[in-house]
């Protein structure tokens, strides 16, 4: 082996180096994925300052429109929406995302009380330029700004790291958010 | 151990690697499909922890053969130039195996998926996103050395009228 290894040129060891470094890039650019978690984007308080002046609905309050407009929750509602979510072939959200408030992170942020909040700001996760941006602008979470994000992120928010083909279908979107409101209480 | 016996076990661990690694890739390209907290994900991941880890032990193994035994250049019409880029390809890879089995349990370690002392809280989420990623980097380093060894050889084929099927040395 040694006299092999001797017998290589360097340019032999030349394009292993550059087949590792493109290697290391293509989590990056195919996955969104990257190599630190921060552990917090932006304190309480923080937040609060972002949110203080804009007057939003709590989504969440059984006696919001948005929760009374959703539909019955029967068992088969309940598995459309539960599959739109985690399925492969419905939204493949569950993949990255957790939801309730004692899940574990995974890659992507955790998603309790998303709606209200503003972009960018959740733990545990290293955002990109573009979403930090967006969150400076206002951006805030709710139904509508959530179904537009989903529909096409790199579109929505060019050069966030949501690395997904959006979701075209309107009914398949309009499951996501009602399966949102419902368990990310 | 003569050199025979040597030979011997060198290619059969190599098939067993090339084996492995059908095996796990194949496992690796279905897992992402099947919804997170499935039972049969959850089957599969287990499944992934061990043969994953069976490619370890087999990759280290096959390394520490290729020391013993210094393979030899039986194809006589290959410069020894060409013959060494294929081994620096192919050790990069056992290298690759190696690297991507130890990213692989530290992932599972700081996941909280395999313990090796029991009672200990191993869960790390910042550590578990960097070695995640160095998995991820690891797998495509490996694709990329398969498919240029893979290159090398159809060159070498038309090159020089040398023809191999051996991708896993």
């Amino acid at each position: 082996m040694k006299k092999y290894l001797k017998t290589a040129k360097k340019r032999h060891w030349l394009l292993i180096i550059i087949l590792l470094s493109v290697s290391f890039y293509l989590p990056f650019l195919i996955f969104g994925a990257y190599p630190f978690a921060t552990k917090t984007n932006l304190s309480e308080e923080a937040i609060r300052d972002l949110t203080s002046e804009i007057n939003l609905p709590n989504y969440y309050d059984s006696n919001s429109s948005y929760q009374k407009m959703l539909p019955k929750l029967t068992k088969q509602q309940k598995v459309l929406e539960e599959n739109a979510f985690k399925n492969w072939d419905g939204g493949k959200c569950r993949f990255c995302h957790s939801i309730k408030s004692g899940d574990r992170d995974r890659m992507a942020p955790n998603l309790n009380q998303i709606f209200g909040k503003p972009a960018g700001v959740a733990k545990n996760f290293t955002y990109s330029e573009a979403l930090i941006q967006q969150r400076e602008s206002g951006l805030m979470w709710t139904p509508e700004t959530i179904d537009g994000f989903i529909s096409n992120p790199q579109q929505y928010i060019p050069g966030n790291r949501m690395k997904v083909e959006g979701i075209e279908d309107e009914a398949t979107r309009k499951l996501i958010i009602n399966h949102l409101l419902r368990e990310s209480k | 151990m003569n050199d025979h016996k040597l030979k011997t076990l060198s290619s059969i661990t190599s098939w067993i690697v090339f084996l492995l690694f059908l095996v796990v890739f194949k496992n690796m390209s279905e897992t992402p499909t099947v919804p997170t907290e499935s039972p049969e994900r959850l089957l599969l991941r287990n499944f992934h922890i061990a043969t994953g880890s069976l490619l370890f032990v087999c990759s280290f193994f096959r390394i520490a053969l290729w020391f013993i035994f210094t393979p030899q250049n039986n194809n006589s019409k290959l410069p020894d130039f060409a013959y060494a880029q294929i081994h620096v390809l192919q050790f990069s890879l056992y290298c690759a195996f190696i690297a991507q089995g130890i990213s692989g349990m530290m992932s599972a370690w700081w996941d909280g998926l395999i313990q090796f002392v029991p009672g200990i809280d191993t869960i790390n989420h910042g550590l578990w996103v960097t070695v995640g990623y160095l998995h991820s980097a690891f797998g495509f380093f490996y694709i990329t050395l398969i498919l240029f060894i893979i290159f090398f050889r159809i060159y070498h084929m038309i090159r020089y009228r040398v023809f191999s099927l051996n991708i896993f040395a």
